[in-house]
């Protein structure tokens, strides 16, 4: 039978260097999800006249929709590495690349986020009446836009990584359910096609 | 410690000296000094209250706040209901404003928005102190309970909602 007092030493010990790992633990910053910065940017400027028009009424609604609009964004996975079996190691063989994410904006009355997207839209394709069909437009940079994801620390500053998303447009507008009994305003779910989300480091 | 010390402390704050103001008035009009002034029933200050996480350490539970606002930010007043019925009228407007179940229309947000303030005096009567509810609204409006052998006067009682706080 082993000795109470022997064992009740090394728990003792033990216990000691816990505590002491324990206060460090509870005195760490954990990153929180709720609080992050959002930019958006083009990757590109068109000489296209038209283009150029449209995109500077884009870019200016970007500050007023990223600022103020954004209530949730949801990132895959990205950048998975896909590993093959030899013998008995493994070894990488594929990295995949995610191209898509989905960001929810929360609608107002003068549909900003509706204007905002339209205009966006218009900078892909838009409607021929002529040819009463719709035509993508020749410079398909000008649609692309960069975004930079800064998550924040308590007290307001980005914290020292941040996500970029590269060539962002959007793709598609997630399902409108509209109820007489509906408590909730309008949040549209965006999915937004993009060439690479990469972290800062 | 010693009983000086405490006596040098200065006078406490007395919870009765407080009187509650709107300072910018109401959006839909209406006397406010009157509503302010029959407003004489206790006043109870919302909890400021921070999200909590839990997390864990070898079994050991860990508490953290995660800087979400928990804060119900809802209070509620009860006021006094004049002969003239005037207090009801203006009330009654400010709660159409918010939204008319007749009709089931509102008003936009920034037209029905508006500060309350509660001010604390001393002993003088001079304001000490002053906690301004922010962007408040009026978000439910209740007429109490009617009794044929009541002593009371007839008082509505008011939930207002508000979007922040401020101590001067």
């Amino acid at each position: 039978m082993a000795d109470i007092k022997a064992l009740q030493a090394i728990a003792n010990a033990n216990g000691r260097r816990f505590e002491s790992e324990r206060f460090l633990f509870q005195l760490l910053d954990f990153q929180n999800k709720n609080s992050f910065d959002v930019i958006f940017y083009p990757t590109h400027f068109s000489i296209d006249p038209t283009s150029a028009a449209l995109q500077g009424i884009s870019v200016a609604l970007d500050q007023v929709v990223t600022r103020l609009h954004i209530q949730n964004i949801s990132i895959p996975s990205f950048n998975a590495l896909e590993f093959e079996n030899a013998d008995r190691e493994q070894y990488a063989k594929n990295l995949t690349r995610a191209t898509e994410i989905t960001m929810t904006f929360i609608e107002t009355e003068q549909a900003v986020i509706r204007n905002y997207l339209k205009v966006w839209n218009n900078l892909i394709y838009y409607y021929d009446f002529m040819k009463q069909t719709y035509i993508f437009r020749d410079d398909q940079y000008a649609a692309k836009r960069n975004c930079k994801i800064f998550l924040l620390t308590g007290i307001g500053t980005p914290s020292v990584s941040f996500l970029t998303i590269t060539g962002m447009r959007p793709k598609s507008t997630g399902e409108l359910m509209l109820a007489h009994d509906e408590q909730e305003p309008y949040k549209p779910e965006v999915t937004f096609h993009c060439d690479r989300i990469d972290w800062s480091f | 410690m010693s009983v000086s010390k405490i006596l040098n402390l200065g006078d406490d704050q007395l919870s009765a000296k407080y009187f509650l103001v709107f300072p910018n008035g109401l959006p839909t009009g209406g006397d406010t000094d009157s509503i302010a002034l029959r407003i004489d029933q206790s006043f109870s200050f919302p909890e400021i209250t921070v999200g909590e996480y839990e997390v864990a350490w070898k079994g050991m539970k860990v508490k953290k706040t995660n800087g979400t606002d928990n804060t119900d930010k809802t209070f509620s007043v009860q006021v006094r209901i004049d002969q003239q019925w005037k207090v009801m009228d203006d009330l009654y407007a400010l709660a159409k404003a918010t939204y008319d179940g007749n009709t089931g229309t509102y008003l936009p947000d920034a037209a029905t928005r508006f500060p309350i303030a509660i001010r604390f005096v001393d002993g003088q009567d001079v304001v000490k102190k002053t906690m301004t509810f922010q962007y408040a609204k009026l978000k439910g409006f209740t007429i109490q309970d009617v009794d044929p052998v009541s002593d009371d006067p007839l008082r509505v009682s008011l939930t207002f909602i508000y979007a922040s706080h401020k101590y001067e």
